[in-house]
Parts: structure tokens; C-alpha cells; sequence
């Protein structure tokens, strides 16, 4: 059986866009700026993080005209739900895998002393 | 895929910050909620307190008026975690509420003669059912 860290799924690793699925799991459509604030991002950072996740059907990223200003909604789908779950799933295992290393590591020495 | 050092302690701090960012995201949209629920009891209230209750009608409108009128500003002030065309569906099921009671409901109750004050109260229970619908996010499809 291979360690878990051979399952990281590489594009949603980045710390940026694993919080923005996290974020978005449980959520209908998100606004951009809504989004940005409550990651404590910049634009900039915010937009190509989903450029990426949106090139891999992560994300899908709509742009709705209001009045003159746009607004752009984010959502995530049910591939980028599936992966960001298996990756979590990965994650949690990397750490478990870790505390049963640990908890062996910390096994008393119980054989006996020479005579 | 390079080996790059991935620790233990790196994935525990990976899954407290996905962790978080859900839990910060769930309660900065909770308000939304709590903004419909609000508007459907006082959107009740109001018809059982003229129909019901006898208050008399602008003394029931003026406090239901002074407190839509603040949860709404309220809501505006958060309107960018507010779920897509969440804000609109709500002014759409306000108007449809009002009109539902006042102009159907109410009217139709009084043509029957209606005696029982539980037929004012469903009344308003069945008119305020667009407002409560806009909790679903399926309202927004």
C-alpha cells in the first residue's frame, strides 16, 4: 500500500485554492469580492486561483451585468466538490498515517533489563 | 510529481485552514437566513394583528414598515454574501405576499364570511410561503 502523499492532488494543493473550495463546498453562488475578503486575498491572487481551478472544471466562474458595474459569481461543481473531498480525504490520512508513526515511536521500551 | 517535503504537520495545518475557511464561510452567509425568517414573522404578524388581533391598520403598518425597513438596510449593507438574486427573489416575494393577502386572500375571506380567526392566520400563513421559499436555494435556479 503506497503512502497517501502519492494522492495529492497537486492542482488543489496551493493553499489559496484549497481554502477557495473550501470555502465554496458548501455554498450556492459566491461573489467575487465576498470571496476575496473572506480568504484575505487580493484580486489578483483571488482571480488566478480560479482561472486555474475554472480551466480544470473546479469552478465555474459566471460574469452577470448589473447596471454598469459586473459582477462575477462563483460556484463550485460537482467535479471540483468530488476532488476537493478526495483531497481532503488524502490529507486526513497523510495526518493519521503520521499519528500511527507517532504512536509507535512513543511505545515504552518493554523488554527487559540485562541481569 | 517532485518529491517535495510534505510533513505531517503541514497536512494537520492544510486541513485546519480548509476547515476554517468552510466554518467563516457558512457563518458569513448565515445572516441570509436569518433576514427571510424575520421577514416572514413580521410579514405574519402583521396580517393576524389587523385581522385577528383588530388592530387598526396604520397603527399595525407603522412598526411593520420601520422594521422591514431596517432588516433591509441591514441586508443591503451584506448584499455581496447575500446568495445570487437572493435580495431580488426577496423583494419579488415581499410584493407577492402583499398582493396575495391584500388583494386575494383577505378579500375572499370576507366574501365568505369567514368567522373563525384560524381562517385569517392561514391565510396569512399560506401568503407568507413565497418569502419563507427564498431559505431554499433551489428558489434561485
Amino acid at each position: 500500500m503506497s503512502h497517501p502523499r502519492k494522492d495529492i492532488d497537486t492542482l488543489i494543493h496551493s493553499p489559496v485554492r484549497f481554502s477557495l473550495l473550501a470555502a465554496l463546498r458548501n455554498l450556492e453562488d459566491v461573489d467575487f469580492r465576498f470571496l476575496a475578503d473572506l480568504l484575505e486575498v487580493s484580486d489578483s491572487t483571488l482571480s488566478q486561483a480560479l482561472t486555474v481551478l475554472s480551466e480544470a472544471d473546479l469552478v465555474s466562474v459566471r460574469k452577470e451585468a448589473v447596471g454598469r458595474r459586473t459582477r462575477t459569481w462563483v460556484r463550485i461543481t460537482k467535479v471540483g466538490r468530488e476532488a476537493f473531498e478526495q483531497h481532503l480525504a488524502t490529507l486526513q490520512a497523510i495526518v493519521e498515517a503520521g499519528t500511527q508513526t507517532s504512536r509507535g515511536e512513543e511505545k515504552p521500551d518493554d523488554t527487559p533489563a540485562p541481569a | 510529481m517532485p518529491d517535495k517535503k510534505f510533513s505531517v504537520d503541514d497536512a494537520t495545518r492544510l486541513v485546519a485552514v480548509g476547515e476554517k475557511a468552510e466554518a467563516d464561510a457558512r457563518r458569513a452567509v448565515r445572516w441570509f437566513r436569518v433576514f427571510v425568517v424575520m421577514q416572514a414573522v413580521y410579514a405574519l404578524a402583521f396580517t393576524v394583528s389587523i385581522d385577528v388581533a383588530g388592530v387598526d391598520y396604520w397603527k399595525a403598518f407603522a412598526p411593520f414598515l420601520l422594521v422591514t425597513l431596517c432588516i433591509w438596510m441591514i441586508a443591503l449593507q451584506h448584499r455581496q454574501s447575500a446568495p445570487r438574486h437572493g435580495l431580488r427573489n426577496m423583494g419579488i416575494a415581499v410584493a407577492t405576499w402583499f398582493a396575495l393577502y391584500t388583494l386575494m386572500l383577505d378579500p375572499a375571506l370576507q366574501l365568505f364570511s369567514a368567522s373563525s380567526p384560524w381562517w385569517w392566520v392561514l391565510a396569512g400563513m399560506v401568503s407568507v410561503t413565497p418569502i419563507l421559499a427564498c431559505v431554499f436555494a433551489s428558489s434561485r435556479r
